[in-house]
């Protein structure tokens, strides 16, 4: 899925994706992790929803069903022993905690970038801008946009990189 | 907290429509957070792909390696099979001239003696074949 599909026809779709997390889940913070959750899934399977005709039923569809997982998870906690869960816990999801952990580790280190930088660096990474692009969008000279994307990608490395020896 | 039945009972659109009529406002917090995340996402994905692409060539330096290595070898093998024809004092290449000329004076001497015992023998064959014919 090009980044313009992506932009065009998902990613407005995020207000009403997020009302109806929040109308299931009634909580403001499961309802953001679920919205971002989702769109986290569209990115990464965008070569395969090409062929979405509908992107709003399909997107409403997942909303719904991601929210009665969480439901249902909610309940099961509730009634199984703690520690046998998180024996399961650790034995299974294992592997995809630490991968949730690095993007959400990088995801917070973009968050905390400097305004410009965070903006070259979404614009080129995210949206897949070029450079003639990105000044045309931001005004912002060749060489700025240079050393801003160079700065940002700096910043995230030692970021990762203090919290992994740490 | 709602119950799983009654969402379930709902259809897209019956669900779209009863959440669109709630009073909550989206936060502003949430593009920025999605935008981060999915930027995050697309720089793991590109760090991935990076280091793929430097694990399927890593062998190109151990060969380049091997192969200076047996260049090396081979040229000092080649080296040490060669004598020197080349002397650095002239006393020494005198001597070895020399040598030389005398092992060849002494091997066409012993032809010599070889040949000159050998001629009469050489001779009485031939006179017992001419009988022969």
């Amino acid at each position: 899925m090009s980044p313009e599909r992506f932009h065009n026809d998902f990613y407005p779709l995020r207000d009403s994706l997020y009302r109806t997390a929040f109308y299931i889940l009634e909580s403001r913070d499961d309802a953001m992790d679920a919205v971002q959750d989702i769109f986290l899934k569209i990115w990464q399977n965008g070569d395969d929803l090409d062929t979405v005709h509908n992107p709003k039923a399909y997107c409403q569809t997942l909303v719904r069903n991601l929210c009665l997982d969480r439901l249902r998870s909610k309940q099961v906690r509730g009634r199984r022993d703690l520690g046998e869960l998180m024996e399961e816990s650790a034995d299974n999801q294992e592997k995809s905690l630490s991968e949730r952990e690095e993007l959400r580790l990088l995801s917070k280190a973009i968050e905390e970038l400097p305004q410009r930088e965070k903006l070259v660096i979404t614009k080129k990474v995210l949206e897949g801008l070029d450079y003639p692009r990105i000044q045309e969008q931001t005004g912002i000279g060749y060489l700025t946009l240079r050393v801003l994307l160079s700065n940002a990608r700096r910043k995230l490395k030692k970021y990762v990189k203090e919290y992994e020896t740490y | 907290m709602k119950r799983i039945e009654d969402i379930e009972k709902l259809s897209i659109e019956e669900l779209e429509n009863l959440a669109s009529q709630q009073q909550e406002a989206v936060p502003e917090e949430l593009d920025g957070k999605i935008r981060s995340l999915l930027t995050a996402q697309s720089l793991v994905a590109e760090s991935r792909s990076r280091k793929a692409q430097i694990k399927r060539f890593a062998f190109v330096p151990a060969l380049a390696a091997c192969l200076v290595a047996v260049l090396i070898g081979v040229n000092s093998y080649d080296r040490l099979r060669t004598p020197a024809d080349s002397f650095t004092s002239p006393q020494e290449a005198y001597s070895q001239v020399e040598e030389a000329f005398k092992m060849i004076s002494d091997k066409a001497s012993k032809g010599k003696s070889l040949t000159d015992e050998a001629l009469p023998r050489l001779e009485k064959t031939s006179e017992f074949l001419k009988q022969l014919m």
